[in-house]
């Protein structure tokens, strides 16, 4: 990194925007001279590069939240801005800060590439990487600090920050990455090694899963073998019943009890054939009991009809007459007494009349009618008897029957089909309980089956997260191999590192310090002077302010050194810039001079800030010819004189006055000098 | 370690002399190989996210050791 120019704008007493700085880049005049009297902004202008790239300030530097000038607040102005242009691997760069009133800070990096400026991504990071933040306070250099940097314990934070700028970044960041990804795997080995347990637990599970299941299994098929069983019991129970009667009981019971209706009801037809028979007789009865004597009537009338004697063959008018004229017709003498006499009176009553010839008429009627209503009756009386044999006949067949039915149901043994029934029962229960049992066996199973499923599947994932486990051991194995490698190869280059920047700063002391000591830097490159025998030395003020100034400059020369290292493992080595705020205040003119010396040869770029009391004769000498740039500080005040100093420097013979009184305002301008 | 030894070695470097040179490991070619993903993430064109960067080495590695499974 080459720092090109800083631009301030309204940065504390840098009132404006006029305020900017080119920084020497020549490789030979390689220093940039800012001088300033005290109060005028040399700590301002070193904590505004600091702010800039890192939104920090040096611990001395006061009111720090009064960044803002106050001549432009003044104006009712709300910000400031700082930006620095800086060169970093033939590229160029503009950093810039800006301050709101808000007290919120946007930092902002653009890489210019010529009129184009792109904004670089995490910025923060960026700067880190070139001078890492932790070494600011080094590079960054408040020399009337060093009191303090020198109370400090460096710490892992300074080694890690000297372990950048020696280029182990890269294989710093792939070592974290390396044991981020090893986490990340053992992580997954750890809870992979979780479900091993879990594994275990359902391979039991499994295992008393399969027990249950043969258990059973073994019930389910002697639950089949008892419903079989039942099966053929109530089968026998219903042959048995079968052959026990063929036919049912019950069924028996109510053919018996139909017979005994239909017998009952035959009966009442037979009843009532009878009373008709009866009603019929009785209907007929005369002409039953008259049958004979109409016949024999007739057969009289027809015999006597034949005989002529019916009706008789005189007329009894005719007798009458004879007898009353006492005459028969043969002419004899009819006297009573005698016999003619008794024989003629005896012929009147068989002789015709109407009345003899009408109950003859009537006889015959009667005895015809008699002869003709006996055909009707026995008609009648043969449809009775025809219908009553027919009912007669299926009274027989019934009674037949029934006899039957009740020879057979007296022959069916009732306890035997009550038991036979009771068993047919029990069978059937047992059927249908074992079926309800092969039911719930069958989902028990069924479940059981399920779950077994599920378990292999797991198992099966789990086989292949064994793969898994032992695929993650052999990464792991191998990732720790490759950290290890890369750590063993930094702390290698960190230890050449050590030796090579504790070497340029014993260089530097034997040179210059006027003791004999050496450096010795401690693991987390902590420099401590040390006696030949190992023991430290008590360092003045002065002595501690070159001892930082030799080992910063040392190590800045030892990464430009690197420059053009195009290593596997580290990053090229860079320019770093050395901006110093008196860097000869503490030192004595032999140490100015030394430090004037030694600084520009280590260094690509110095930028030293100087009040009048750190520039002497010695050191102008020393670095006069390597001043590639040179400013000077004015200070406007808005208030009258007074007695107050002008400051004045005078500079290659011409005269500067650094305090300018009744200027309106109060703000810090620089002026470069040529 | 005796001087015919030292001798040997010598006379062995003298006529191999390529022994001398650096020879790689497999161990080193990965990391090699994981500092260009890095320099690639961080310095290059490819500088984004961590997470990016991270699995970028991951997948290298995935890639490195299936082939060195097979």
């Amino acid at each position: 990194m080459l720092l090109q120019k800083l631009k301030l704008v309204n940065f504390r007493q840098f009132y404006g925007d006029t305020t900017e700085i080119e920084f020497s880049t020549d490789n030979i005049k390689n220093i940039t001279l800012i001088h300033g009297e005290n109060g005028l902004g040399k700590t301002t202008l070193l904590n505004a590069i600091l702010w800039c790239l890192y939104e920090k300030l040096t611990p001395d530097f006061e009111q720090q939240d009064e960044l803002i000038s106050l001549q432009a607040i003044k104006e009712g102005k709300r910000d400031c801005r700082v930006e620095l242009s800086f060169e970093y691997e033939s590229k160029f760069y503009l950093a810039q800060r800006n301050l709101h009133n808000s007290g919120q800070s946007v930092f902002k990096l653009f890489q210019i590439d010529s009129c184009n400026h792109s904004e670089v991504p995490n910025n923060t990071a960026f700067i880190n990487n070139i001078l890492p933040k932790d070494m600011a306070e080094y590079f960054f250099f408040h020399g009337e600090g060093v009191s303090n940097i020198n109370k400090k314990q460096p710490g892992e934070k300074f080694r890690l920050a000297i372990r950048a700028i020696l280029g182990f970044n890269l294989a710093e960041t792939a070592i974290e990455d390396l044991k981020d990804i090893n986490k990340g795997w053992t992580k997954e080995l750890a809870e992979l090694k979780n479900v091993s347990k879990e594994q275990s637990e359902l391979i039991i599970k499994k295992s008393n899963n399969e027990d249950r299941l043969a258990k059973l299994e073994s019930i389910l098929v002697q639950l089949k073998a008892d419903k079989e069983l039942h099966n053929d019991n109530l089968e026998d129970v219903l042959v048995a019943l079968r052959n026990h009667s063929n036919v049912n009981a019950n069924e028996l019971q109510h053919q018996v009890d139909d017979l005994t209706r239909r017998n009952i009801s035959v009966n009442n037809k037979i009843l009532a054939t009878k009373i008709e028979k009866q009603c019929l007789i009785k209907k007929y009865g005369f002409v039953i009991f008259g049958q004979k004597l109409a016949r024999q009537a007739l057969d009289f009338i027809d015999e006597q009809s034949l005989k002529a004697k019916l009706p008789a063959p005189y007329d009894r008018s005719l007798v009458t007459d004879l007898v009353e004229h006492g005459f028969c017709i043969c002419g004899r003498e009819l006297k009573k007494g005698t016999a003619e006499f008794e024989k003629v009176t005896g012929m009147i009553e068989k002789s015709d009349n109407p009345v003899i010839r009408d109950k003859l008429k009537k006889s015959t009627a009667c005895g015809s009618n008699i002869k003709s209503r006996m055909g009707d009756f026995l008609a009648e009386l043969a449809s009775i008897d025809r219908r009553f044999s027919e009912q007669d006949l299926e009274k027989r067949d019934i009674e037949a029957e029934l006899a039957d039915k009740k020879k057979a149901f007296s022959e069916i043994k009732v306890d035997e089909i009550q038991v036979l029934e009771n068993q047919k029962a029990a069978c059937q229960n047992k059927i249908s309980s074992t079926d309800r049992d092969i039911g719930t066996q069958n989902r028990n199973v069924e479940m059981i089956r399920i779950d077994l499923q599920n378990i292999d599947a797991k198992l099966k994932r789990f086989g292949a997260e064994d793969v898994r486990i032992s695929r993650l051991s052999k990464f792991q194995s191998f990732t720790e191999d490759l950290i290890t490698l890369c750590a063993t190869k930094l702390d290698q280059y960190e230890a050449e590192s050590k030796i090579t920047i504790a070497n340029k700063v014993n260089q530097t002391l034997q040179e210059f310090s006027r003791k004999d000591f050496k450096v010795r830097l401690g693991e987390d490159f902590g420099f401590h002077l040390v006696r030949e025998d190992g023991k430290p030395v008590a360092k003045s003020k002065g002595e501690n302010l070159l001892l930082n100034l030799s080992f910063v400059s040392a190590l800045i020369e030892f990464a430009q050194m690197r420059k053009g290292a195009s290593g596997d493992f580290l990053v090229s080595g860079t320019t770093a810039p050395f901006v110093i705020d008196a860097p000869f205040g503490e030192l004595d003119n032999t140490y100015k001079r030394a430090t004037a010396e030694f600084l520009p040869k280590r260094s690509r770029q110095l930028i030293f800030l100087l009040s009048s009391s750190h520039w002497s004769g010695d050191v102008d000498e020393t670095i006069k010819n390597k001043i590639g740039s040179e400013y000077i500080l004015i200070s406007h005040k808005s208030t009258p004189q007074n007695d107050k100093p002008e400051d004045r420097l005078s500079i290659d013979g011409r005269e500067y006055v650094q305090s300018l009184y009744n200027q309106g305002k109060d703000a810090t301008f620089v002026e470069r000098i040529k | 370690m005796d001087i015919n030894e030292i001798m040997m070695m010598l006379t062995e470097i003298s006529e191999h002399p390529e022994i001398l040179a650096d020879t790689d490991t497999k161990m080193e070619r990965v990391l090699k190989e994981i500092i260009k993903i890095e320099r690639r993430y961080l310095y290059g064109m490819d500088s984004t996210s961590t997470a990016r960067r991270k699995k970028a080495i991951l997948d290298f590695l995935n890639e490195e050791f299936s082939t060195k499974e097979q």
